[in-house]
């Protein structure tokens, strides 16, 4: 049967919903990207040898270990805005201001990483 | 009514079935994680992580302490970097992380593998009235996990189109 949805697909996926919606799709992908990827760096540093040598290298890419870092940290710092919010539910009442504090974190932590990675990966 | 179960206490949510408890356990795992990192964090501080390593290291290390994270770093020896110390702490953050990561990868099958169950949720008003009638499984997620950042179940179990008007 599939799923019953009221709204057709291109609505869904057109949907933006109010601010929770970018930080709830952002917190999946973030941790389907740590759950998939990470698992293969471990069983990769396990396995060893050339394929693993392979995989390794794809991992420790400075490209890739951007979106990894972004994966890590947006997942951390959304999921402790998730987990304050829903140990206290009376803070819910403000939960698009939590929203604009997460990203005050994060955008500059982010692109500190980021930079310093780049700047690495370029400069040697 | 939206307002009423979302300040319910979490005794009041009825945590008694598996998916309760293993919506609490992703919430106090997640902390953990953090008090772990943070531990990872300070320590590489005190063992000079300040003039040896970039930012980027420094986070690479707290995220997961294992030492093959900072060889590549300016530091004279990496002796410290290694004792049973990081090597416990660093097998309890990845303990932690599986088991936090296996549920959401659950939860996250679970929304594209809905079937029949789905359709137990039939309205918003359902859901955000705080399940007065149990209709099992479907119904105990809404009432126990909808926060404003579980919009799955207004993405997939039909509620999209009363989201859209608010």
């Amino acid at each position: 049967m599939g799923l019953k949805r009221d709204v057709s697909l291109s609505a869904g996926l057109r949907y933006r919903g109010p601010a929770a919606y970018l930080t709830y799709i952002l917190h999946r992908i973030g941790g389907l990207g740590m759950g998939i990827f990470i698992a293969v760096h471990i069983l990769a540093s396990f396995v060893g040898g050339r394929f693993g040598g392979i995989l390794n290298g794809i991992y420790e890419n400075w490209a890739f270990q951007i979106f990894i870092f972004f994966c890590a940290l947006f997942h951390a710092i959304n999921g402790l805005r998730i987990t304050i919010l829903d140990l206290f539910p009376k803070l819910l009442d403000y939960h698009v201001e939590a929203i604009w504090i997460e990203w005050a974190v994060f955008i500059p932590l982010f692109g500190v990483s980021v930079f310093v990675i780049v700047s690495t990966a370029l400069g040697g | 009514m939206a307002k009423k179960s979302r300040t319910l206490s979490l005794k009041e949510r009825g945590l008694t079935n598996f998916e309760a408890i293993m919506w609490l356990f992703t919430r106090l795992s997640a902390l953990g994680m953090y008090a772990l990192i943070l531990f990872a964090l300070i320590g590489a501080l005190v063992m000079g992580a300040r003039n040896n390593m970039n930012f980027a290291d420094v986070m690479r290390w707290a995220f997961m302490p294992n030492v093959s994270h900072v060889q590549s770093t300016d530091l004279q020896s990496t002796d410290a970097w290694a004792t049973p110390l990081w090597r416990l702490t660093a097998s309890a953050l990845l303990l932690l992380a599986a088991a936090h990561g296996v549920h959401g990868l659950v939860v996250i099958a679970d929304d594209y593998i809905a079937g029949a169950r789905a359709q137990h949720c039939a309205s918003v008003e359902h859901c955000f009235s705080g399940c007065d009638e149990p209709h099992g499984f479907v119904a105990h997620l809404d009432f126990v996990n909808l926060t404003m950042d579980d919009r799955r179940w207004t993405m997939f179990h039909g509620l999209s189109s009363i989201v859209y008007r608010r």
